[in-house]
């Protein structure tokens, strides 16, 4: 990364070209930060200064006829500038916002965010709340009287590492700020932006929607199966989670055959289980990026996601997941009650009737956005690798089996807002960088006008780009296409089990046994040969290797170059720095007993764990499936946030790993406990 | 949930063109309308004793008839029975199925000569003036003798809630009773749905007919996959079959005071356009089967 210019490629679909020096600092490692005011310094250090000029947040009437504001984050969001709507549209490659007039498609303004944007809001004095992925922290922009729509930045709040999603309660009382790699909920105080709470949650929170009572924040999670719901009222804030796995349905002959399968196989004893499975078969879940909640009827939250069948991992299988010719990865829209914070079984079901592929086109196995107009009691959802907006009934207690309508856009779609008075969707695709303006229609004439040239699309302004941007432009498609033969049979794209170039946290049934997902992002570098079995002696190698286990025709030339081009330099996460006395002494401590004799943690995953030694080691790990007994010393850098461990997934934690591992790989037997504490927090910290 | 009332919230494809709101005006697509089931007619009492509950007798003598009820002989392929229903004044026969509880619905029904007395149901979807009710007639046939005894005939005002901008557009009706809502809509030749347990069920008669049950809401669904016999021009210059889509689900959660009834329909504008639907028909293993 270190370059006279640097680039950041995130998976989930930034591009940031960032000149050095420009926007603040460098990208990921959260540093460089901008000079401006970091943290208010009283109740109102933070508040308008130009109070009543500029936009003002977009409101529509609600079912109920009142006016009423988004209070949940997205890359798009509209305001009304005089008479005009305007979209500002967060630009993850640029570090930008832009300002587009709905009304002439004319781009206004363009103004730098001071880093890599993840979702913007609106709050209720009209100030502009940006996540900075790169920055750990949330900027606050201020209307100024510009014509043009432009902010200015007023001040900044300090997160957890990498804040993505927000939201704020009903009562616009307090601000919600999730944290993708620093995993938390914040709170804030939305009159002085003071931090509330904080809460833990579990791996890659993404959005957030509040419930209509304002009294619980439900989060989706890129990864791990769940959502959060966050007791937002009281003293606890504990995240409890919201199990969203999901089961098929099978065909009585499929189930039979599955059933015949399973008594073949000697070593699973699955007879005894085969009556059970037969019905239904577990899928988990994955690719919760997005959230919102209904209107009419009110008091459910919709989470678009991706059921996942991974196969049997104690069987060897012809490629990843299971060989039986059912869809690995299906779409998804899980419906939870509000009251009871329960899904809708119904909504988590695939029906023996849609695991073929989707009657009307490539499957959302990409879900990024998500909105409900409730003009309209129906949900849409953007489909990146797919670039689709699709429309689904919000009121279906299965809204993904009553899709309703579908629009071509451009690539990348990552945002999107409903303009509900004006009956269009704005999308933002970031990969094309273009606004699609799709027309919904409100009447039958609309409708049918709509069809005929439904989506408008203009590309925005951009910071000058340079010769490689536009194979790392071409990788960042390739690793997202889904639905794309050259890459799978079944429609997985790369990021389907590498979400913004990390892991699905799940274990896959392969030829060579159970295979836990690995981190791809930052993590590549002098870490070859790749695989856990180390077969891939280069990136280009194992990548067509996994073409082959994907049942994919493979990618050559130029193509695979950017691929591997994107890969190799998709943006690490971001670090998170120690900032306390006795975390830098607990640290130094622990990287003492990584890299000393006794613990031998650095003998083979080198030093500071970033340069393992390229061989295959037993560290008697070998499960009843795997077909050898050595495996690939891994990287362990960013292993803090890539739970579960092993090749097979066994140990769900750093502190499980390296006490059973004791004696097969280093030792860790002789430490002390507060010792196993500052071994565990400085890996923790690689 | 008896007589409950019911929410229903309507949500539209392209092509949707009425929707349920206590008058039987269509409202325009892209609205959204809710109304109480209550505004959804509910099943008229039986005048008769529902066949079910009545037991088969041993023998109908032949001369015994059902007005309306054809049952001939048939040699080829093989002795066999064939019960039809007459033309009613537009020219639409009836739909038959052999169980009150399931709706895989036909132009006739086929029994062997050595049945013992079977039951058939007759329905009829009968539009006129706006207006539309559905029939329902228990037929007890014996097929030893070829005679046939009807229990007796109701009938139900159905409530249009949606309809199809595509072919004649088409509308789908309900009603409701103790212990499900039921979607009636006409359909030129061929449907074929699945039920919310992924069951699947076709009619080659002139309706198709879909049941939600209405006692286990916690999301259970019914959806349909239809397909008209409309012939149109595809993408690719030869015929298509325009297909369509109704989905329909009966769902409470805890803010709900009532079961929330959502119909969607879709259709494809563009027949064999990917985009929306693909131009094919939808074989009973759920798999889409090119159109011939």
């Amino acid at each position: 990364m270190a370059r006279g210019r640097q680039f950041a490629v995130r998976g989930f679909g930034v591009l940031a070209l960032l000149l050095a020096g420009a926007a603040g600092g460098g990208c990921g490692a959260g540093k460089g930060l901008s000079s401006a005011a970091r943290q208010p310094g009283g109740a109102n250090a933070c508040a308008r200064t130009r109070p009543g000029v500029g936009a003002v947040a977009y409101t529509a009437a609600a079912s109920n006829g009142k006016p009423e504001r988004v209070r949940q984050g997205a890359q798009v969001v509209l305001a009304k500038l005089g008479a005009s709507t305007v979209a500002y549209v967060a630009d993850e490659d640029d570090g930008t916002i832009h300002v587009v007039d709905l009304g002439s498609m004319l781009e206004l303004a363009t103004f730098d965010a001071g880093g890599t944007p993840g979702q913007m809001m609106m709050t209720a004095d009209n100030r502009l709340l940006v996540t900075l992925r790169d920055k750990a922290r949330v900027q606050v922009f201020e209307p100024t009287e510009s014509p043009t729509g432009a902010m200015v930045e007023r001040c900044s709040i300090d997160t957890a590492a990498e804040p993505v999603g927000l939201a704020a309660t009903p009562d616009d009382a307090t601000l919600l700020v999730t944290s993708g790699w620093g995993h938390a909920l914040t709170a804030l105080d939305a009159g002085n932006l003071h931090r509330k709470f904080q809460a833990d949650l579990p791996r890659e929170p993404r959005s957030i929607v509040v419930s209509d009572d304002g009294a619980k924040a439900y989060v989706a999670h890129a990864v791990g199966s769940a959502m959060s719901v966050v007791d937002l009222r009281g003293d606890e804030h504990r995240a409890r989670p919201i199990p969203l796995k999901g089961a098929d349905e099978l065909p009585k002959f499929r189930a039979r055959k599955r059933m015949v399968q399973m008594a073949k196989n000697k070593r699973t004893g699955a007879e005894v289980e085969g009556n059970a499975a037969a019905e239904k078969r577990e899928r988990t879940s994955c690719q919760g990026f997005a959230l919102a909640k209904t209107v009419v009827p009110d008091g459910r939250v919709l989470a678009p996601q991706v059921l996942v069948e991974s196969g049997d991992t104690r069987e060897p299988t012809s490629g990843y997941g299971s060989a039986d010719g059912q869809p690995s990865e299906v779409s998804d829209v899980a419906v939870i009650d509000q009251g009871s914070d329960s899904p809708f079984a119904a909504s988590l079901v695939v029906r023996s009737t849609r695991t073929s592929p989707a009657a009307n086109g490539p499957d959302c196995l990409l879900p990024r956005a998500a909105a409900v107009n409730p003009a309209r009691g129906s949900l849409f959802v953007t489909c990146v690798g797919s670039d689709t907006l699709v429309e689904y009934d919000a009121a279906s207690s299965e809204p993904h089996g009553s899709e309703l309508r579908r629009w071509r856009v451009a690539s990348g779609p990552t945002g999107v807002a409903i303009d509900w008075a004006s009956g269009r969707a704005v999308v933002w695709s970031q990969y094309d960088r273009v606004l699609n303006v799709v027309t919904l229609g409100r009447g039958l004439e609309q409708e049918l006008s709509a069809s005929s040239e439904p989506v408008v699309r203009m590309a925005v302004s951009r910071r000058p780009a340079r010769a490689e941007t536009a194979d790392l432009a071409l990788g960042r498609r390739l690793f997202h296409a889904s639905s794309d033969s050259r890459i799978s049979s079944d429609g997985r794209a790369c990021a389907s089990c590498h979400p913004d170039g990390r892991d699905d946290t799940i274990t896959w049934a392969t030829p060579d046994g159970p295979r836990q997902t690995p981190v791809l992002a930052g993590r590549l570098d002098g870490t070859a040969p790749y695989a856990w079995s180390g077969t891939g002696e280069d990136v280009k190698t194992h990548l067509t290797h996994t073409f082959q286990r994907l049942r994919g025709q493979g990618l050559k030339g130029n193509e695979l170059d950017s691929l591997v081009a994107y890969i190799t330099q998709m943006a690490p996460p971001p670090a998170e720095t120690a900032t306390a006395s006795a975390d830098r002494s607990r640290l130094e401590r622990g990287s003492q007993i990584f890299h000393s004799d006794e613990a031998a943690c650095a003998s083979c995953h080198g030093k500071n764990g970033a340069s393992p030694d390229g061989l295959k080691h037993d560290v008697a790990s070998r499960s009843s499936s795997d077909t050898q007994d050595d495996f690939d010393t891994p990287s362990l850098r960013f292993v803090g946030g890539s739970a579960p461990y092993f090749h097979d997934g066994r140990h769900a934690s750093l502190r499980a790993l390296l006490v059973a591992s004791d004696g097969k790989m280093g030792r860790v037997s002789h430490l002390a406990p507060a010792d196993l504490d500052a071994l565990e927090a400085y890996v923790r910290s690689l | 949930m008896g007589r409950a009332l019911f929410v229903l919230v309507v949500a539209s494809g392209v092509s949707m063109a009425g929707v349920a709101s206590g008058s039987d005006a269509a409202a325009p697509p892209g609205s959204l309308e809710r109304a109480s089931l209550s505004a959804i007619p509910a099943a008229s009492p039986n005048a008769y004793a529902p066949a079910k509950s009545v037991k088969p007798p041993a023998r109908i003598p032949a001369k015994e008839t059902a007005a309306g009820i054809r049952v001939d002989a048939q040699t080829s392929p093989a002795p066999q029975l064939r019960i039809t229903s007459e033309p009613d004044a537009a020219g639409a026969t009836a739909c038959l199925g052999l169980n009150v509880a399931m709706w895989p619905l036909f132009d006739d029904v086929q029994l062997s000569p050595q049945n013992p007395v079977t039951f058939v149901r007759v329905e009829r979807l009968i539009e006129q003036n706006g207006n539309a009710i559905l029939t329902l007639e228990d037929v007890f046939i014996d097929p030893r003798t070829r005679g046939a005894r009807s229990l007796g005939i109701t009938s139900t005002a159905l409530k249009p809630v949606a309809a199809f901008a595509a072919d004649a557009g088409e509308r789908v009706y309900a009603y409701r009773d103790d212990a499900s809502v039921h979607l009636v809509w006409r359909t030129t030749k061929q449907v074929r749905w699945h039920d919310a347990r992924g069951a699947s069920a076709s009619a080659n008669c002139g309706h198709g007919h879909l049941v939600l049950d209405a006692k286990d809401t916690n999301g259970p669904k019914s959806s349909v996959l239809a397909m008209s016999s409309s012939s149109v021009t595809g993408w690719s210059g030869k015929p298509a079959l325009r297909q369509y889509r109704l989905t329909a689900s009966l769902s409470k959660s805890s803010h709900d005071s009532e079961p929330i009834l959502s119909v969607a329909v879709a259709d494809s504008r563009e027949p064999g356009d990917a985009q929306a639907f693909l131009g094919g028909v939808m074989s009973s293993n759920g798999n889409l089967m090119p159109v011939p």
